[in-house]
């Protein structure tokens, strides 16, 4: 029976690489059909904000 | 029971102390590491170039005693460690940089090999991270 996994990511998009690598440990599971969970917590709920515009801090 | 650990933070972080510690316990009952994943800044406790204070444990080299004593599979994701200046020789040559902290036994590898590990394993425990 293939495990399921739950990802928590708490970091802002802006502070440094912690929710990018959270969300490629997704993207890598996504290319094995594996079932996965995100649970955005804490500052991480500023990654679902839309209009973003990362250039403004150089990202 | 098997068990895959992941590491996500430093060797000066007590997370990583603490995954040793439980990664030895593992072993001392009987059950069995399918992998050691490390991933995020976790890639520092596996960098050969740390140097613990002389009044402090060195846990980077005693990650690296533990996993050769043992012989286990210890995975460093490729993408976090280019990051952070973590290189085999294949990868600083590749990238033209002139130090390499990564021997043997540390191996690089993909996020593939934590997703793998987590389906072979019984249990996949996390330390730190934030």
């Amino acid at each position: 029976m293939t495990k399921s996994l739950l990802i928590i990511s708490r970091q802002a998009p802006w502070n440094g690489p912690s929710a990018r690598e959270a969300l490629d440990i997704a993207l890598a599971g996504g290319a094995f059909d594996l079932p996965l969970g995100m649970l955005f917590l804490d500052d991480g709920v500023f990654q679902l904000a839309a209009d973003q515009q990362p250039t403004a801090v150089q990202q | 029971m098997k068990f895959a650990i992941a590491v996500f933070s430093p060797a000066h972080a007590p997370s990583s102390r603490r995954a040793l510690r439980y990664a030895e316990a593992v072993l001392a009952g009987g059950h069995e590491i399918a992998r050691l994943f490390f991933y995020q800044d976790g890639v520092h406790s596996a960098s050969a170039n740390v140097v613990a204070p002389q009044d402090e444990l060195d846990v980077a080299g005693q990650w690296r005693a533990f996993i050769e004593t043992n012989q286990l599979d210890a995975v460093v994701c490729i993408a976090a460690a280019l990051r952070r200046g973590v290189l085999d020789e294949a990868e600083a040559n590749r990238h033209q940089r002139p130090a390499v902290n990564l021997p043997k036994p540390w191996e690089l590898s993909g996020l593939g090999q934590l997703h793998e590990a987590a389906q072979v394993a019984d249990r996949l425990v996390c330390f730190g991270g934030d």
